[in-house]
């Protein structure tokens, strides 16, 4: 027997009532054969070669989502790091880049196109400053394009004048973006031990150890995992791990099947599932609701790290037992404006910048879309990312900070970003200063532990 | 619902070779499908449906119901075999034939439930 009647009315129950569906296709294109002396013939050679590569990935995708019945929400192309790609021609600007990127986006039709990025976990070199002073203009000039920058890594350790750096970058963005709520932050994300295979936005980028082309597919499903969890009101904590573990793995063998039939069809590799679970503004499909579901009153109460610390484990060891290609960030996502429950909790007061902070060392990845006062000093920024940054490299896992300085914004505000990104509060942010600690300068050494080469 | 041990399989067309080792393989989608009907049940929708699926080359294997709270679930496992009409036109002619019966049919390949169901 394949499969019970039981179990395909639970698979339409998954799609149709409980928002299960695939994230992000997302097509990771090697480009490091595009760089010219001249940045437009460089910028030029994106584009050709981007559209090249992903003129069918829409279609494809949007062919495999009907024939299987499984939504796709987004389609993606990221690229390998653009610091890289505009070094040789020694341009002060890399936009055009970037604006090659949107275009090639646009003509494929995805909704995002990721890798406008630096490596600067150890240091700084004159492409990636230039790229970094590139992203202001990038990221509100553009619809489509993200940015990431790495920096810090267990290996390297945290790299204080890129946090630095980019907390005025992040500002500076912000300010270019006021109009829509600083909205081009949403597109820049800091790393700490980023990884090349990540298909999420705002983070994906292709590396350098992957091939030409592959196809990354990251799932969703929290709105299952609550509607599983809604049906164990009186099980305890072992049975709910159960449960989690065996709906990731259903989720993640869709996510695989739908991946390895996109890349079939459009004749490339297939690389990884990511398992992250990744909310959505809708109603019910929430990472807040999960933990509330398991039993807190409201995300963020005491237990709150415990608790999601057993979601994450679940959603990794079900997935894991799914797929032998599991990679990207895989864990659960915990962001404050893409997740409705998320920003109830802290509009009432559960859920604060530190619980968050706390939480984020057992999840994948970081502190994520946080909106925070547009008066928020650089120093202080910087320091957010630098906390962040340590729970990634003392935890040898990737980290993240997605913030949001939102001009003209005080804490309790509102602002809306519609889409995806849904809307969000202003989360207060302590007025105790970091000045003197973060203008030191210099790198944080990495731990100890890792000098075992 | 109903989980009975009666669901009838349809004829797979996956060629799952290397799955194991979790290295690069083939599949070889062929035609199976898995038609759903949800909505306000009509003892005529099977019949009827069976014999719509014919005109367009599908071969039913199987029929399967299930209660669905106010409503029943009838699936129905169906072969399209060497069928030149595309999974696409058939979901438009399904979407339109089901409006006579006030019923939403929904069409899937296959594999996606062995997929997600089973190692």
């Amino acid at each position: 027997m394949w499969f019970t009647t039981r179990e395909i009315l639970e698979t339409i129950r998954m799609i149709e009532l409980e928002h299960l569906d695939i994230r992000a296709v997302n097509m990771g294109i090697n480009i490091s054969d595009c760089s010219d002396p001249d940045i437009k013939k460089t910028a030029e050679n994106v584009f050709n070669k981007v559209v090249d590569c992903a003129k069918d990935l829409v279609p494809v995708a949007e062919q495999v989502s009907a024939e299987y019945g499984v939504p796709i929400m987004n389609k993606r192309f990221a690229v390998t790091p653009v610091s890289y790609i505009g070094a040789s021609s020694h341009a002060n600007s890399y936009f055009p880049i970037a604006d090659a990127m949107d275009r090639a986006a646009h003509r494929v039709g995805v909704d995002y196109a990721g890798g406008f990025s630096a490596f600067v976990h150890k240091g700084i070199q004159q492409n990636d400053r230039v790229l970094m002073d590139s992203i202001p203009e990038a990221l509100s000039r553009t619809e489509r394009v993200c940015s990431s920058v790495s920096v810090a890594s267990s290996k390297a350790g945290i790299n204080m004048d890129a946090v630095l750096y980019m907390a005025r970058i992040i500002k500076e963005t912000a300010e270019a973006t006021a109009e829509w709520g600083g909205v081009g932050c949403a597109k820049l994300v800091v790393f700490a031990n980023v990884t090349e295979d990540n298909p999420f936005i705002a983070g994906a980028l292709h590396g350098f150890g992957e091939g030409d082309c592959t196809v990354n597919v990251g799932i969703s499903g929290p709105g299952v995992i609550k509607g599983v969890l809604s049906r164990l009101k009186d099980a305890d904590l072992g049975e709910v791990a159960e449960a989690i573990k065996k709906t990731a793995f259903k989720i993640t063998r869709m996510g695989e099947l739908v991946g390895r039939e996109v890349s079939r069809r459009l004749g490339v590799s297939f690389g990884i599932v990511d398992l992250s679970l990744a909310p959505t503004p809708e109603q019910g499909d929430s990472v807040a609701e999960i933990l509330e579901e398991i039993g807190l009153q409201r995300c963020g109460a005491p237990g709150s790290t415990a608790a999601l610390a057993l979601l994450t484990d679940a959603v990794k060891k079900g997935g894991a037992m799914a797929s032998s290609s599991v990679g990207g960030l895989s864990g659960a996502f915990i962001p404050l404006s893409e997740d409705m429950g998320m920003v109830r909790s802290a509009e009432e007061g559960a859920l604060t910048l530190e619980k968050l902070e706390a939480m984020t060392s057992v999840c994948s990845v970081g502190l994520d879309m946080i909106t925070i006062p547009g008066d928020t000093p650089v120093e202080t920024i910087a320091a957010i990312i630098a906390d962040e940054m340590a729970i990634g490299v003392v935890n040898n896992k990737t980290t993240g900070v997605r913030i949001i300085p939102v001009p003209g914004k005080v804490a309790g505000d509102r602002v809306q970003y519609g889409g995806l990104l849904g809307e969000s509060v202003i989360m207060p942010v302590s007025r105790f200063s970091p000045e003197r600690f973060i203008r030191r300068g210099g790198r944080i050494p990495p731990p100890g532990k890792y000098l075992g080469n | 619902m109903n989980n009975n041990n009666k669901i009838v399989l349809t004829v797979m067309a996956c060629d799952t070779t290397g799955i194991e080792g979790g290295s690069e393989y083939s599949m070889k989608f062929g035609r199976d499908i898995c038609i759903k009907v949800k909505g306000a049940f009509r003892m005529s929708v099977a019949a009827a449906l069976s014999q719509f699926l014919e005109e367009y080359g599908v071969s039913v294997t199987s029929i399967d119901q299930a209660d669905e709270g106010d409503c029943f679930a009838m699936i129905i496992f169906g072969d399209m075999g060497d069928n030149i009409v595309s999974l696409d036109h058939l979901r438009t002619v399904l979407a339109e034939w089901g409006k006579q019966y006030g019923a939403s049919i929904k069409i899937q390949k296959d594999d996606l439930f062995r997929y997600m169901h089973r190692i």
